[in-house]
């Protein structure tokens, strides 16, 4: 029963699938796809594609942060997206100081971001020619400067915050809500034009990285997408070597019983400033990545409920396991990308018909045999005619209750696989997305608290018949 | 099993209650020193007040070094109040707490635990999400630091010591369970085990017999006499026969005041203690 995450016995396994996979695999097949004749090439990915995945990753990234936090010193924070814009908002800087049309020049000769010129707010009475760009807009004209600012300015933040707030001892639901609060102050601090942050425009019309890479070239997008694996796999070491090591053990113990490791002489504050500022530090790079790959960064990239949708991707793949957050931030992701887009139903919907319709013939086997050992005729009758077999199930509910109701879920499966793929010119509208999280959310919470990595381990237990098949029994 | 006599003679000055009170209750910071010297831990006027009810109000009690110092009392007494108030906890009303010469009153609960007090909860707190390993590992002495824990792992040396003292107690076959699959009485050991490997001056240890078996009970009982070697022990407890196993020097709390002081056998005598406590 006791699966413990901290003890796996193979600790490198998911960083080798994501190695290989990211690395190798999809670039691979990319490449391939470039040359390949068209009737083979449609199987693989396109730089679209690679691009969307390189987004993907580094919401993976802020997920292993938060799940150090969250899942392991048991802080829930509800202000890594806040984290995460800080960095890309650095980055975007960066960017939006090397692109747009040139020649737009400020009243001192330094170059004026397109996206700075458009939204600026000039005084009363002054001209165009008297404007200036901000002073903390020049620190990012440099790459270097740019890159360890996008990590230093969020753990700094997270450095402020974490310190008054875990100092004082705010602890649980009213410390989510303290960071929400911090994030929807941050949200109204860059919407506004007169924060010289762009307003609710953001930051965009970015050209060129590190030099003269051309962003909306396919080889560059290929290399940031590398870059970005590469990342994620590195701050999934780090994080899993910390998460091992001693200090992962205080984690965990913070999450039991924070007051007990009081009176054993430590300083539970210190321990969750350091995994608050790392995971604030860890949503900086993934910002950092996620900017040039997307082209724009506007305050709602901070929204209040971007962070509750970290919290979401690290609940559904499992918290308090590293694998379990980047696995859960890819799968929401993706799901999001498959109901968000138009999609022809009519071959799930052959699926589910085929599913139901298998499903239904095996269950109503498996309720013909205790109709054959009570009555031989009713068997028959049932054989021939089905509606007696529905009688049967009906008056011995109790014996085969699990059966009957398999049946019936298959059957509707079948009815409603049936109905989806007659109806094929339907197609499936993105505003179901919400819906689908939503329940995915509810599965998670009620039925799965182990999420996506648990899975395994609740259905061995299952098929062994130890348990009720729920989490409930564990904690 | 031959219980080992507790008291010795010569080691403790003996005083009654009021002979205490009338040295003790001067405002001579002098004679406060003197006592703090005296006593690995002394407390002086210490009173607790929670709105307007006194839940402890102790004119002086004092405790030698390697002395182990039963406190009993009904329910509501104010024997965990009392160690909350001396674990830092919770800060006293009024009053001084002197712990080895100094007085720690009001100082932070991680900062009377660095300097060597320890405390078993009345329900034993473990970390259950830890093995039982693990949950010990956390009690090392001098590894509370976050860079010792960041960059050093734990040495043979203390693996050897967590595993000799796990042996000690019985737990070693359940050395990687996690400690919330734990029996209680298997809990009640880990949190006294973790006690005893912090190695602190004083263990403040409330109720360390709460729903364990008689033969349990023994060992237990067995385990805190020897610590006596070099430690002190402040034992909270209900159960009788455990005291009476302990063997040791009583105080007997009521109402937040001390009722009476002495061995078991001198209370067992007393109509006082027998109509507060003994009797019922």
């Amino acid at each position: 029963m006791t699966d413990n995450p901290r003890q796996s016995k193979r600790p490198y396994m998911a960083l080798l699938i994501l190695l290989f996979i990211g690395v190798i695999l999809l670039p691979g097949l990319y490449f391939a796809g470039r040359f390949l004749p068209p009737a083979l090439a449609w199987a693989c990915p396109s730089i679209e594609t690679v691009n969307m995945l390189g987004r993907y990753l580094t919401f993976a990234i802020v997920a292993v942060g938060l799940d150090l936090v969250w899942g392991y010193a048991g802080i829930l924070s509800l202000c890594q997206a806040f984290f995460f814009c800080l960095g890309g908002y650095a980055m975007g800087m960066y960017l939006a100081h090397h692109g747009g049309p040139e020649g737009i020049v400020d009243a001192n000769g330094w170059k004026m971001p397109a996206c700075l010129y458009v939204v600026y707010p000039g005084g009363v009475g002054q001209t165009e020619a008297e404007w200036t760009v901000p002073f903390f807009w020049k620190p990012f004209w440099s790459l270097p400067v740019t890159m360890l600012l996008a990590l230093l300015i969020p753990g700094l933040v997270a450095l402020v915050i974490g310190f008054f707030g875990f100092r004082s001892r705010v602890r649980g639901v009213y410390f989510a809500i303290l960071t929400q609060a911090i994030t929807v102050a941050a949200f109204n601090f860059f919407s506004m034009n007169n924060m010289r942050f762009c307003g609710t425009n953001g930051l965009t019309r970015f050209d060129r990285i590190a030099g003269s890479f051309q962003l909306s070239e396919p080889n560059v997008k290929l290399a940031l997408y590398i870059i970005t694996v590469l990342a994620l796999a590195a701050v999934y070491w780090g994080c899993h070597g910390l998460i091992k090591s001693r200090l992962g053990r205080v984690l965990v113990a913070i999450r039991d019983d924070e007051n007990t490791l009081r009176f054993s002489g430590y300083k539970p504050y210190v321990y969750k400033l350091f995994a608050f500022v790392l995971a604030g530090m860890i949503a900086g790079l993934a910002g950092m990545l996620y900017v040039p790959q997307m082209g724009i960064i506007t305050p709602f990239d901070m929204e209040a409920g971007k962070s509750i949708m970290i919290v979401i991707w690290v609940a559904v793949g499992g918290r308090g396991t590293l694998a379990g957050a980047v696995l859960g931030a890819l799968v929401v992701n993706l799901l999001y990308n498959y109901f968000t887009s138009q999609q022809d139903i009519s071959i799930p919907g052959t699926i589910l018909t085929f599913v139901g319709a298998i499903g239904g013939f095996v269950t109503s086997i498996m309720l013909l045999i205790p109709n054959f050992k009570k009555n031989v005729g009713w068997g028959v009758a049932s054989l021939i005619l089905g509606v007696p077999l529905l009688v049967f199930a009906i008056m011995h509910f109790n014996e085969v209750k699990k059966t009957f109701l398999l049946y019936i879920v298959f059957i509707v499966m079948m009815v409603v696989g049936f109905m989806l793929s007659a109806a094929g010119l339907l197609m499936w509208k993105a505003d179901y997305w919400p819906f689908v999280l939503g329940g995915l959310f509810i599965a998670v919470v009620l039925w799965m608290k182990g999420g996506l990595m648990g899975l395994p381990g609740q259905l061995m237990r299952l098929i062994k018949g130890s348990g009720t098949g729920t989490a409930s029994n564990e904690n | 099993m031959t219980a080992p006599n507790s008291i010795k003679p010569g080691n403790r000055v003996q005083f009654t209650q009021a002979e205490r009170t009338r040295e003790y209750l001067g405002d001579d910071p002098d004679q406060s020193r003197l006592w703090a010297e005296r006593y690995l831990l002394f407390v002086k006027n210490l009173t607790a007040v929670f709105d307007g009810f006194k839940a402890v109000d102790i004119e002086a009690l004092g405790v030698e070094h390697n002395e182990l110092r039963v406190i009993i009392g009904p329910n509501g007494a104010g024997k965990t109040t009392f160690c909350d108030l001396v674990s830092g906890k919770t800060p006293p009303t009024t009053g001084q707490v002197f712990f080895d010469r100094d007085e720690i009153t009001g100082v932070q609960e991680v900062d009377i635990a660095r300097r060597g007090i320890g405390r078993k909860f009345q329900t034993p707190t473990v970390f259950d999400s830890l093995t039982t390993f693990e949950n010990l590992e956390l009690s090392l002495p001098g590894r509370q630091g976050l860079w010792s824990n960041l960059c050093r792992a734990t040495t043979p040396e203390e693996t050897g010591q967590i595993e000799a003292l796990l042996e000690r107690v019985r737990l070693i076959d359940e050395r990687d369970t996690e400690a919330s699959q734990l029996s209680h009485g298997q809990r009640q050991w880990l949190a006294i085990s973790a006690l005893i490997l912090t190695n602190p001056k004083l263990l403040l240890v409330d109720e360390p017999a709460a729903g364990l078996t008689d033969a349990e009970t023994a060992l237990t009982a067995e385990l805190l006499l020897e610590l006596r070697a070099d430690h002190t022990l402040i034992v909270i407890e209900h159960d009788m026969d455990f005291v009476r196993q302990l063997n040791s020097f009583v105080t007997v709390l009521n109402e937040g005041k001390i009722l009476a002081e002495g061995t078991l056998a001198e209370l067992q005598n007393n109509p006082e203690v027998i109509e507060a406590y003994l009797g019922r």
